[in-house]
């Protein structure tokens, strides 16, 4: 009885180990359509595979987590959207069935570019909360397009309300373009597109990077490690803390306290995910003889 | 055996199998305390603590500490930079050109883990160590090396005359080679320098194995080429597979005896072997050296540093690379 939870649990240890190890490898199968080709075929399943190691990266990177509508609207619009966010990929293996089409890729995703990409749509700040905010639009706009901005609402998580600002508003422009118009209490962007998740984005990507705005709820952590021999040797940390973008954000060396009897360095962190931070200096410092101390920094 | 411990170790094996599983190889001594271990890529330096003499109840203070860990950083930085990563290039004369890029090898190397007594025992022992894999690796290993180009380097001339090859008959190439799982090359007796990327090639001159062959990926985190000295296959699966292909190397070559060469047949047969994406993704070669000598030390003082040591040090021999 005793062995046989000793194997359950090295079970569950392996696949736990194996689910990290296998980070950025994905797997997608895309059924055959009539009138597709093969070419065709793969060139969609590469693009899921694109949009769903996005999506992988991102819900390590945000704060709170999107429901199940929005992350299937995250997917789809990163169908068309995610190469930017794409450094490379390998494809694995590729299965040709009668069925369609098994695609195992590893995709290696540039994560600084993704979590400025993340933060323009909105969703560090509304996976904490939703943004209230005005939409509107004219009657002329056809039923496509109608379904298309609902999914950018809920996409970018906006709580509608009336005469609240931000706000934003939709028109058909000239040669089948979108005019938008967002408007906060100190701005007001203009865009037009023919694509109107093009306009959406860039709007809404001016009004959530403004320096203004109510950042996202992660705290401000103020961290202070100790016991290095050498400045290079903290200039080196801050590279790596700079890495761990799946647990900090905004990472910045406020201070670089060279005593005889060592080197010490304190940053100012945001905090995205306490336990994983945790888990990463207790696996880096103390092997290397550092100590570190985590505190509350008051919100700037 | 408490649910903690078995977890514990169960957890320590499956986070780190690299460190768990890997074969040492050849191990190097070099200087004071100082080892390279070139089957994992270990490298690393021990140093004894300094107690004041004469007092009996002296303990280990902050700055012994301290005192030991600076130099054993320097002495395994110093060796890091010794290095070679081919037969053109040390580490040092690499990083010569980039001030930014030294900075960050030494801020690695500072930062490298550390293992020292607790504070206030009688003494002991410190011991820093890195890792040629990894991010040391991904500094070190120059971005201009054309790794995975598939076009092998050639030598100026042929090896064919120059070398004559007793041995047994060579196998077929174009024989049954599919099951040969990595190639290990007994290069014992030729004097062979360790270095990170090391080519082995065929009498006729051509590259059979080396970097052109293996993704920078894989060799960042692999390693190109793995030393050891032994070459029973047994104690190489790790690294070599179940069925690895033992050759005999005909000489070192170059100017610090870095590359080898194999006779043009198992020249052929290292190329079909390393078609299988198994072999060459795991950079599955193995190089045999003779075990150290226990006196041997490599003179760190000696190692050129900069372009005008480079070139001279490359005008020693003829032209070696077209």
């Amino acid at each position: 009885m005793r062995n046989a939870r000793y194997i359950i649990v090295f079970f569950v240890v392996c696949l736990m180990l194996a689910s990290v190890a296998q980070a950025g490898a994905v797997r997608v199968f895309k059924p055959m359509e009539e009138g597709v080709s093969d070419m065709e075929l793969r060139r969609r399943a590469l693009n899921e595979g694109f949009a769903l190691a996005v999506l992988d990266d991102a819900k390590l990177m945000l704060p709170g987590t999107m429901d199940e509508v929005r992350t299937e609207l995250f997917k789809e619009y990163m169908q068309t959207h995610a190469k930017p966010y794409i450094q490379g990929y390998k494809v694995l293996s590729s299965e040709s069935m009668e069925g369609g089409l098994i695609l195992s890729l590893d995709v290696r995703v540039n994560k600084p570019t993704l979590r400025e990409g993340l933060k323009k749509m909105g969703l560090f700040a509304t996976t904490q909360a939703p943004q209230s905010a005005a939409v509107t639009w004219p009657d002329t706009l056809n039923e496509e397009s109608m379904a298309q901005l609902q999914g950018l609402i809920t996409l970018t998580g906006l709580q509608l309300e009336q005469d609240v600002l931000p706000s934003f508003s939709i028109e058909p422009g000239p040669e089948k373009t979108f005019k938008g118009r967002l408007e906060s209490d100190k701005r007001e962007w203009v865009a037009i597109n023919k694509d109107m998740a093009a306009v959406w984005f860039s709007l809404w990507g001016q009004y959530f990077t403004r320096s203004e705005v109510p950042r996202y709820g992660a705290s401000v952590q103020k961290l202070s490690v100790s016991g290095w021999f050498s400045p290079d040797a903290a200039l080196e940390f801050d590279r790596v803390l700079h890495a761990w973008d799946s647990a900090v954000q905004d990472v910045q060396l406020v201070e670089l306290d060279m005593q005889p009897t060592g080197v010490g360095g304190t940053w100012e962190v945001r905090l995205l995910n306490g336990d994983r931070l945790d888990m990463l200096l207790k696996s880096y410092l103390p092997q290397r003889g550092l100590s570190y101390q985590l505190a509350e920094e008051t919100e700037k | 055996m408490s649910l903690r411990i078995f977890l514990l170790t169960i957890s320590v094996l499956l986070t780190f199998p690299a460190m768990a599983l890997s074969f040492q190889g050849y191990v190097q001594p070099v200087g004071e305390g100082g080892t390279i271990t070139w089957g994992n890529g270990e490298v690393s330096v021990v140093r004894s603590l300094e107690v004041p003499e004469g007092d009996e109840n002296a303990k280990l203070t902050p700055l012994s500490v301290r005192r030991a860990a600076s130099s054993a950083r320097k002495q395994m930085l110093d060796m890091i930079l010794a290095v070679r990563i081919d037969a053109k290039r040390t580490v040092s004369a690499f990083l010569s050109d980039d001030d930014d890029l030294a900075a960050r090898v030494r801020g690695v190397v500072q930062n490298s883990p550390m293992e020292r007594p607790a504070l206030f025992e009688d003494g002991g022992e410190v011991r820093v160590s890195e890792q040629f894999r990894g991010k040391l690796a991904e500094l070190i290993l120059p971005t201009t090396i054309q790794f995975q180009s598939g076009i092998p380097p050639k030598l100026s001339t042929s090896m064919e005359q120059s070398l004559s090859y007793n041995g047994e008959d060579p196998e077929q190439v174009g024989g049954d080679n599919s099951s040969y799982t990595g190639v290990i090359i007994d290069a014992r007796g030729l004097q062979v320098t360790p270095a990170l990327t090391p080519v082995i090639y065929g009498q006729d001159g051509v590259g059979a194995y080396g970097a052109f062959l293996v993704s920078r990926a894989n060799a960042i985190n692999k390693g190109v080429i793995a030393y050891a000295n032994t070459a029973d296959p047994a104690a190489l699966r790790e690294r070599v597979g179940n069925k690895p292909l033992t050759i005999k190397a005909l000489n070192a070559f170059g100017s610090w005896r870095t590359d080898l060469i194999i006779t043009s047949p198992m020249a052929g047969l290292v190329r079909a072997i390393m078609r299988s994406p198994e072999a060459v993704q795991n950079c599955r070669v193995v190089i045999v050296l003779d075990r150290p000598e226990p006196v041997e030390e490599i003179p760190l003082d000696d190692v050129p540093v900069n372009d005008a040591d480079e070139q001279s040090e490359q005008g020693q021999t003829p032209a070696e690379e077209q």
